[in-house]
């Protein structure tokens, strides 16, 4: 399960488009790990890299499932 | 449910829909942060800005070239093609509650729609590859887009067989027995599999004589690639400039598939290859079909 602050932070997402496009630009796993915990302290938000690596993980998992697709 | 992909600035130029996704969800961002929404959201991007409206629709046998004849549109400035996009398939087949024809035509338009974006920003015409199954959906298709052109794409089922002998695609998996054939699963797979895939082209070609082609939509492999820019493109609504044709040809000398190989008609090859099983398979089930769709499309029967 996600934390709530990943919640929240997933919810600033969907809503912000600028937010998604500076999320964007990191595409190493890492990097963008770090990203999203920076981000989301600057919006008041405890995210640790762990929460990142785990949706990602959840992400993956969800997209094989999705039945169309494979 | 919809599943959200973000593109950046990632295009379809891939040989299939499946690839440039795939491509799309190494980026940790549409992993971290995939979106889901009701398959509304697609009617109200359509609200919002209907797209592109598709300039024509490419069904075929599969191994028939169809790839190929993708790339040469892919080729041109202006063309957005589509190849294979998953999606439709989901819309046509899955069991969704509440899913009747009515509906699926629906959300056919409005998939379409959404995927029929001006992604490049020249786009001003929409090319879609479907996947082979979906000649059997036609009727839907025709009520979803009634003016929209279409061709069938088909081959000679023992150079079907024998490449799908090198490599099988999904569709002949027998686990499609029982929505596809009627035959099931069990009973499936007690056929060999030559004969299984046989009958799986069989009724594909069915599925376009049932509609009642006409000769001007059918296209043999072996009219490739001229026929691109001879017949299917005034069909789809264009004449090719020379420069275009160029262009096409240029694309036509690389294998669809394998863009580093070059192309090359392979079909004396593939006869040669095909052993008995082969033809007693295709001989028994799809080749009638074949001949029945080679006698359409020569205008010897209407």
């Amino acid at each position: 399960m996600p934390s709530d602050d990943f919640t929240r932070f997933r919810a600033l997402v969907d809503e912000d488009d600028a937010l998604r496009d500076e999320l964007w630009k990191v595409r190493d796993p890492e990097g963008f790990a770090g990203l999203v915990v920076r981000l989301g302290a600057e919006r008041g938000l405890t995210i640790t890299a762990e929460d990142v690596r785990a949706a990602c993980a959840d992400g993956m998992t969800a997209w094989l499932t999705v039945p169309s697709f494979w | 449910m919809v599943d959200w992909c973000r593109l950046g600035d990632e295009r379809f130029h891939h040989a299939f829909f499946g690839q440039t996704v795939s491509l799309c969800l190494r980026h940790p961002f549409n992993l971290a942060f995939r979106k889901q929404t009701p398959i509304a959201a697609l009617g109200e991007c359509e609200a919002a800005d209907p797209g592109l409206e598709p300039s024509g629709f490419i069904f075929h046998l599969s191994r028939s070239g169809s790839t190929l004849v993708g790339r040469m549109f892919g080729a041109l400035e202006g063309n957005l093609v589509m190849s294979e996009p998953n999606p439709v398939d989901a819309v046509l087949r899955a069991p969704l509650p509440g899913a009747d024809d009515e509906t699926r035509v629906r959300w056919l338009r409005w998939l379409i729609g959404a995927l029929g974006r001006r992604w490049g920003g020249d786009e001003r015409r929409y090319f879609i590859k479907y996947d082979p199954w979906a000649v059997r959906h036609l009727p839907l298709f025709k009520r979803a887009f009634p003016e929209v052109p279409w061709i069938f794409l088909y081959r000679d089922p023992v150079e079907v067989l024998v490449s799908q002998q090198r490599e099988l695609s999904y569709i002949m998996l027998p686990i499609g027995a029982p929505s596809f054939l009627g035959i099931d699963l069990p009973s499936a797979l007690l056929i060999p599999p030559v004969e299984y895939q046989s009958r799986v082209l069989a009724r594909l070609c069915r599925a376009a004589l049932d509609d009642g082609v006409g000769p001007e939509r059918l296209v043999n492999y072996s009219e490739l690639p001229s026929a691109v820019w001879a017949r299917i493109a005034p069909l789809f609504g264009f004449e090719p400039s020379d420069t275009e044709i160029e262009r096409m040809r240029n694309a036509a000398g690389v294998d669809a598939k394998q863009p580093t190989q070059r192309f090359q008609p392979d079909a004396a090859a593939k006869q040669r290859e095909a052993g008995a099983a082969i033809r007693e398979a295709a001989d028994r089930w799809a080749t009638p079909l074949y001949e029945e769709l080679e006698k359409r499309r020569q205008g010897l029967v209407i």
